[in-house]
This record gives C-alpha cells, sequence and structure tokens, in this order.
C-alpha cells in the first residue's frame, strides 16, 4: 500500500466519526453519578439513547455524509469493512458500558449495561441498515427490549416483576442479539448504496392526497412539517401499541416506580420532546430541501412559525395529552395522569429545535438535546440553589426557550452556522441562564 | 490473458426498484483501453447500472462482470482495479483535502504523487482546507484526484462534468482523461456517463445509448460518424413535402432545411442533387445530434 496501513486508516476515521457522540456519552454519564432523582434518572436514560446513538452512527454516519460508495469502493474486502467497523464500535463502547457500570449507573440492574453493551453493537447498526435510516435505527433499537419484554409478559402471563417472565426474557433476548449479529453481518454484505435518501418509516395514511391540493400556503407548511415527523408517529403507535397491549394483557397502572409500562410512559414522554424538535431543521437539511423552500415566496419568519407551532403542538399533545388520554381510557381507576409539568417538555423541544439547527444530523441532536437538559436540570435545581416550584424559575426558562427560539431561527438555513457563531450564541445562552439564576436565587433567598 | 477480457460485460442485467425496472435486460461489452460512451437521458438507468457493475447495488436478475470477474465474488480484486467518481460527491467532512487524498492512497497500491501534486496545483485546491468547505466543484475535482492517481485498470465516471467551470472542464477532459489514458493506452479503459456530450466528442472510441433501462443505439463513434449525416440542403423555391425514405427533418427554415440520414446518405443526396438545390452539403452528426436525433421522437419525413 502507498500511505499508511489501511486498517490504521479506516479504524482512526470510524474512531473520529464516532468520538463527538463518545464524548457526549462519556459527559452524560458523568452527570449521571453526579446527581440523583429526577436529573439521575434523565441522565442515565440519556446515557442509554447516547450509547445506543453510537451504534446507529457506526454506519448511519456513511449514510449522513453520503460516504457510502466511497467506503464501499474501497479496494477492500467487505469483511473486513464490517470487522474494523465492529472493532472500533466495540472498542467505544465496551468501557463507555463498563465505566458506567463502575459508576452505579445501572446498580439496581446491573444486566442493563451488558444488554446496552450488546444492543448497541447488535441492534442498533442492523435496524439503522435495515430502515436505511441512523435515527430509525436508534429507536428501534431502543424499543426491541420493551417490546420483547411485553411478548414474554403475554406469552407467560405472569407479572413483570416474578422472577420467570425475566429469565425468559433474558433468554428472548439472547436470542434477538444472535439474530440481529446475524442479520448484521447478511446487510452489510449485501449494502447498497441507494439514492435518494433514507427509507426511513413513514405513517403516511392521512397526510395522502390523491389530488393536488390547493389550499392555503400555510397549511400546505404545517402538513408539510408533520411530514418531517413521520418518526415522531412511528414513535407514537409504537408506544399506543404498547399501551394498549399492556392494558388488554392487564399490566399494573403507570407508576414509573413499580410498572413496566409506567416506565414506558417516562421514557416517551420525555424522549419524544427531544425527537419532535430534533428532526425540525435537521431532517430537512438531510433530505436537502432547505434551499428551494426557503426560497418559496413566504417570508422565511412564516415558514420558522409554521414549523415552531408544528413542533410544539405535536410535543405537547403527543408527550402530554397522549399518555393522558391512554391512561384516562385503560387505567380509569389510576385517576387523571398528572406526569410531569409541560414546563419540561416545551424546555426540552425548544433546546433540539436549537440542536436540530446546528446539523443536518437527528440523531446528533437527540443526543445533544437529551444530554442538554439534564445537566441544564442539574446546573439549575439539583445544588439546591433554586426551589423547583417558582415563578421566577418558569420566566427563566421561558426567556431560555425564547431565545433558544431565536438562535434556531437565525440558523435555520441550508448551511449549519459556524462554529465562531455558535460558540457566540452558547455564551450568550450561558450568559443570560447565570444571570437568571442569580436573580431568581436573590428572589428565593 | 485476463486483458483480453472485456472491461465491462452485462448480460441481460435487470435491476427493478419496487415495481420500476430501472436497468431492463442491458447487455454491455467494454473492450479494455477505450474511452467508452455511455449516454442516456435522466432516469434512463445509467447510474443505476454502474452501480450495479460496482456492487453497490445487487442486479435484480442478469449478470455484470469486470475484467471477467464478479464483482461482488472477487470484491477486493475488481475494486483494486477501478477508481469511481460518482455525480454526487461526497466526502467525510472532518478531513482536510491532504487527509482525504492520503486516506484513499492508503488502501491502494499504486499512487501517482506526481499527478497529485499536479493536479491539485491545476485546480488550485489547498490541501488544508477541510472538505466540508470546498464547493460542489471542488469536491468533484477532489474526486477526480482521488480517481487518477490511483492509476486503475478502468475509471468509471458518472456525469464527471455536472459542477465544474468551463475551464476546469475544459482541462478535466483533456488533461485528466488524455493524460490518464495516455500512461497505458492499452490497458486504461474509461467509461463515461453523461449527457454533456458534446465534450467528450473527440475522445469517445465506442458509446451506448440507452432509453428506460434499455439498449437503443451501441456503435463505434467513427462508424457512427459515417453512418449518421446532416445533408444541408437550400432550393431556389419552397420545395414542398419531400418524401425521402430513410430521412427526418432536423430543421427546416423556408426554403433550407436540415436532414439527418441514417445510412443511406448517399441515396438521399443523390435525389436532393436531382432537384437542382442551390446549396447542398453534406457532413457527419456530432454525437449529440446522434443521441438526440436517436432519441427524439421521430417526427414526419422530410
Amino acid at each position: 500500500m502507498t500511505g499508511g496501513s489501511p486498517m490504521w486508516a479506516l479504524l482512526s476515521n470510524e474512531t473520529r466519526a464516532l468520538a463527538p457522540t463518545w464524548i457526549v456519552c462519556v459527559l452524560t454519564a458523568s452527570v449521571a453519578a453526579l446527581t440523583g432523582g429526577d436529573a439521575h434518572r434523565y441522565s442515565t436514560f440519556a446515557f442509554i439513547a447516547a450509547t445506543a446513538s453510537l451504534g446507529a452512527l457506526s454506519i448511519g454516519h456513511e449514510y449522513g455524509h453520503h460516504t457510502l460508495h466511497l467506503m464501499l469502493t474501497l479496494p477492500i474486502s467487505r469483511v473486513r469493512l464490517f470487522l474494523v467497523k465492529l472493532a472500533a464500535l466495540a472498542a467505544m463502547v465496551l468501557p463507555l458500558v463498563a465505566g458506567a457500570w463502575w459508576l452505579g449507573l445501572f446498580a439496581e440492574l446491573p444486566a442493563i449495561a451488558w444488554l446496552l453493551a450488546a444492543g448497541t453493537l447488535c441492534f442498533a447498526p442492523a435496524l439503522t441498515m435495515l430502515c436505511r435510516s441512523q435515527l430509525a435505527g436508534l429507536i428501534f433499537s431502543l424499543s426491541l427490549p420493551g417490546a420483547a419484554l411485553i411478548a414474554v409478559k403475554i406469552a407467560t402471563r405472569t407479572s413483570l416483576a416474578a422472577p420467570a417472565p425475566v429469565a425468559a426474557w433474558s433468554r428472548l433476548m439472547i436470542a434477538l442479539l444472535a439474530g440481529a449479529a446475524a442479520l448484521e453481518w447478511w446487510l452489510f454484505m449485501r449494502l447498497e448504496s441507494i439514492d435518494g435518501g433514507p427509507a426511513g418509516i413513514h405513517v403516511p395514511w392521512w397526510t395522502r392526497t390523491r389530488h393536488p391540493p390547493t389550499t392555503h400556503p400555510l397549511w400546505q407548511l404545517l402538513r408539510k412539517e408533520c411530514r418531517l415527523q413521520h418518526m415522531t408517529f412511528a414513535v407514537t403507535v409504537l408506544y399506543v401499541a404498547a399501551c394498549t397491549t399492556a392494558a388488554v394483557f392487564d399490566v399494573p397502572g403507570p407508576d414509573p416506580n413499580v410498572s413496566f409500562i409506567g416506565a414506558v410512559t417516562v421514557v416517551y414522554a420525555l424522549g419524544l420532546p427531544a425527537l419532535i424538535g430534533s428532526l425540525a431543521t435537521a431532517e430537512e437539511r438531510q433530505l436537502g430541501t432547505m434551499t428551494w423552500q426557503l426560497q418559496l415566496p413566504i417570508p422565511a419568519w412564516q415558514q420558522w412559525t409554521a414549523k415552531a407551532v408544528t413542533t410544539f403542538g405535536l410535543s405537547l399533545l403527543l408527550s402530554g395529552g397522549l399518555p393522558a388520554l391512554l391512561v384516562a381510557v385503560f387505567w380509569p381507576t389510576e385517576g387523571a395522569f398528572v406526569g410531569m409539568s409541560p414546563i419540561l417538555p416545551i424546555a426540552t423541544t425548544a433546546v433540539s429545535m436549537y440542536a436540530s439547527s446546528l446539523g443536518s444530523s437527528a440523531v446528533r441532536a437527540v443526543v445533544t438535546s437529551m444530554v442538554a437538559v439534564p445537566i441544564a436540570l442539574w446546573l439549575m435545581v439539583v445544588p439546591g440553589a433554586l426551589r423547583r416550584h417558582d415563578a421566577l424559575l418558569d420566566v427563566l426558562v421561558a426567556a431560555v426557550v425564547l431565545l433558544l427560539l431565536r438562535f434556531a431561527f437565525l440558523n435555520h438555513r441550508p448551511e449549519p452556522p459556524s462554529p465562531g457563531r455558535i460558540g457566540r450564541q452558547a455564551l450568550s445562552i450561558a450568559g443570560l441562564v447565570a444571570v437568571g439564576v442569580v436573580i431568581v436565587r436573590a428572589a428565593q433567598f | 490473458m485476463n486483458d483480453l477480457l472485456p472491461a465491462i460485460e452485462t448480460t441481460d442485467l435487470v435491476r427493478k426498484y419496487g415495481r420500476t425496472d430501472a436497468v431492463d435486460g442491458l447487455s454491455l461489452r467494454v473492450a479494455p483501453g477505450r474511452c467508452y460512451g455511455f449516454f442516456g437521458r435522466n432516469g434512463a438507468g445509467k447510474t443505476t447500472t454502474i452501480k450495479c457493475l460496482l456492487n453497490l447495488l445487487r442486479p435484480t436478475s442478469g449478470a455484470a462482470k469486470i475484467f471477467g470477474l464478479d464483482p461482488a465474488r472477487h470484491e477486493v480484486d475488481v475494486k483494486s482495479r477501478i477508481a469511481y467518481v460518482p455525480d454526487q460527491v461526497a466526502f467525510y467532512p472532518w478531513m482536510t483535502v491532504r487527509d482525504t487524498l492520503a486516506y484513499v492512497a492508503s488502501f491502494r497500491e499504486r499512487w501517482n504523487r506526481g499527478t497529485e501534486a499536479t493536479l491539485l496545483a491545476q485546480f488550485q485546491l489547498d490541501g488544508a482546507q477541510k472538505t466540508s468547505a470546498l464547493s460542489k466543484g471542488q469536491r468533484t475535482q477532489l474526486a477526480l484526484i482521488t480517481a487518477v492517481c490511483a492509476e486503475p485498470d478502468l475509471l468509471v465516471l458518472d456525469e464527471p462534468t455536472s459542477g465544474l467551470d468551463p475551464i476546469v472542464r475544459r482541462e478535466f477532459i483533456q488533461t485528466v482523461i488524455g493524460t490518464y489514458q495516455e500512461g497505458a493506452p492499452d490497458r486504461r479503459t474509461v467509461f463515461v456517463s453523461t449527457h454533456l456530450i458534446s465534450e467528450f466528442e473527440g475522445l469517445i472510441d465506442e458509446f451506448t445509448i440507452i432509453d428506460r433501462g434499455r439498449e437503443v443505439l451501441t456503435m463505434a463513434a467513427d462508424e457512427a460518424r459515417e453512418r449518421y449525416q446532416k445533408i444541408q440542403v437550400r432550393f431556389a423555391n419552397d420545395p414542398g413535402p419531400l418524401d425521402l425514405p430513410g430521412a427526418r427533418t432536423l430543421r427546416r427554415q423556408g426554403r433550407t432545411l436540415e436532414i439527418a440520414v441514417n445510412g443511406n446518405s448517399t441515396r438521399v443526396y443523390d435525389e436532393l442533387r436531382a432537384r437542382a438545390p442551390e446549396a447542398l452539403a453534406i457532413e457527419a452528426l456530432t454525437l449529440e445530434e446522434i443521441f438526440v436525433s436517436t432519441l427524439q421522437p421521430q417526427p414526419g419525413l422530410a
């Protein structure tokens, strides 16, 4: 060979591709280890999602950067390509999960740590290739263990807390992981470089029209925004299916401490706003439609307003309204589902919209926002500097949300913002938060 | 022995996307050492064919071979002998131009550093620049450098000049392809898919025109120029409708006609001369005119 070792070149390239997300994982694990309560739970969930995203990005970054043909035409066998990718992924994931386990992130159920590692290595890459979408790979690899647990619950007709279903679930997961590993190999050996972007998952039946639409442009924009959220609807369908199945087979009601479906509800309600916001700008950049979209003869602020209205509307409706409705229907004795304050989904949506405006990868935006929110929670609430339920704190959150939306609007251009601009915006956000915290603290004490 | 094998050979190649036949029973044979044009309209199946050749897509049926080898079964042998410049070029955004060249070079047995330096200078590419900061044309230039410096036996170019400015386009065609083939004229094959046919006029040895995934015409360029000719004729008065079998009007402006003929130029020429025109001239059609003439719906006879 003419240059350095090709294996070394491949390994370093893979490492470089996954490094930013890996750093985010380390950061999230650290926050989870340092915090307790809601911030700890949220950070642990963010850590799981961020780690799984490494698996999705392992293949998915080739889709995202449109470099699949470049990788596949390198004069090296697919077997070696696959092994190098897997080795790089394993070298990054295994120490990460071992570190998280050592830090006690999974103290209640240590097996989750190894399930996460195995799922990241097997489920996420296989599902990313199957769907030709890193976002779909991430979402479905996170959903699969839960779906398997429901399946085991149905098959065994026993309580989830009992040891037998857990053992059966473990056996099923091992079988699924083995199947996913084989599928991963098979898909990579048959991997195709197909134009036209990701296949994705589409839920289009109610947005499809038989005749050319002639409705108002703003209505068209709202419809377009809904179509961009196809992954959101796919996740919602999964959640509704899980709730329905749980209700039919008499799984206990939504209490995060004891119930499986309660845990699913919390994960869904926390994760969905991050997903919805993350799709806002990044998905359009990824599709390459933003340039002509912004050239349409309608003011940019109107386009942005339609986007923000759709994003926040869906976020509140699907992450707050839908769980409350399902609980009222399926578990009426549980009373009204209070859940979380709407501030958290609103703040998460705003953070993820801003993260989405920084690049063209919705997965990165999801991970970034899921990490940013617990860090913000920790900084603002956990150290005991501020009391949680305070009107001034709500004002501060509202101010930060507005600033994030302002920056997201300014960044809503075909090309992502420059690092300098991102730095200035980050400083402005940090400055506002710092000043706000000082004011709120002064008012509280 | 292997050098006698065709550089590219497809047999009844079919590739479907759902119900759509992107490539529909295509058979090609490209001899080594040729510059082969692969022409077709947008959506004709050119890129899909190329991707099947490179094992980037699996054919639904039929076979594709490169130098007699199945690109799926002998992938490394095949990939070691080819270089590909896609229609939409992309690189890893964290790499600089020089990183990218070093990255690709690390996989190659051969890498011509002299050509690399020459082309970098010729295209005025800054080695320290990030690939994410390159324009579309500059990314194409970088892709061309990565392809040519590897000195492959087969250079596969999919719309290589789209996005290039006219100066670079001319340099690319004359310098890059010319120099590449001159290095080993009997061994190095260029397979170029384009609809900017006129720019490759002097380089193409043989070509295939496809439409809706099917072969419409395959011919050596010289033979095509002999066979497809254009007769320009001007009459003293309006000649009225002309009955010239095998000929068709390319353009009619008053008493002046431009007529395309396919293999029967002498007979048509003689018939026109018998009508005592004011002026009569015959010349070969360009490859682009042959392309248009082949794919345009046939209008009425001249």
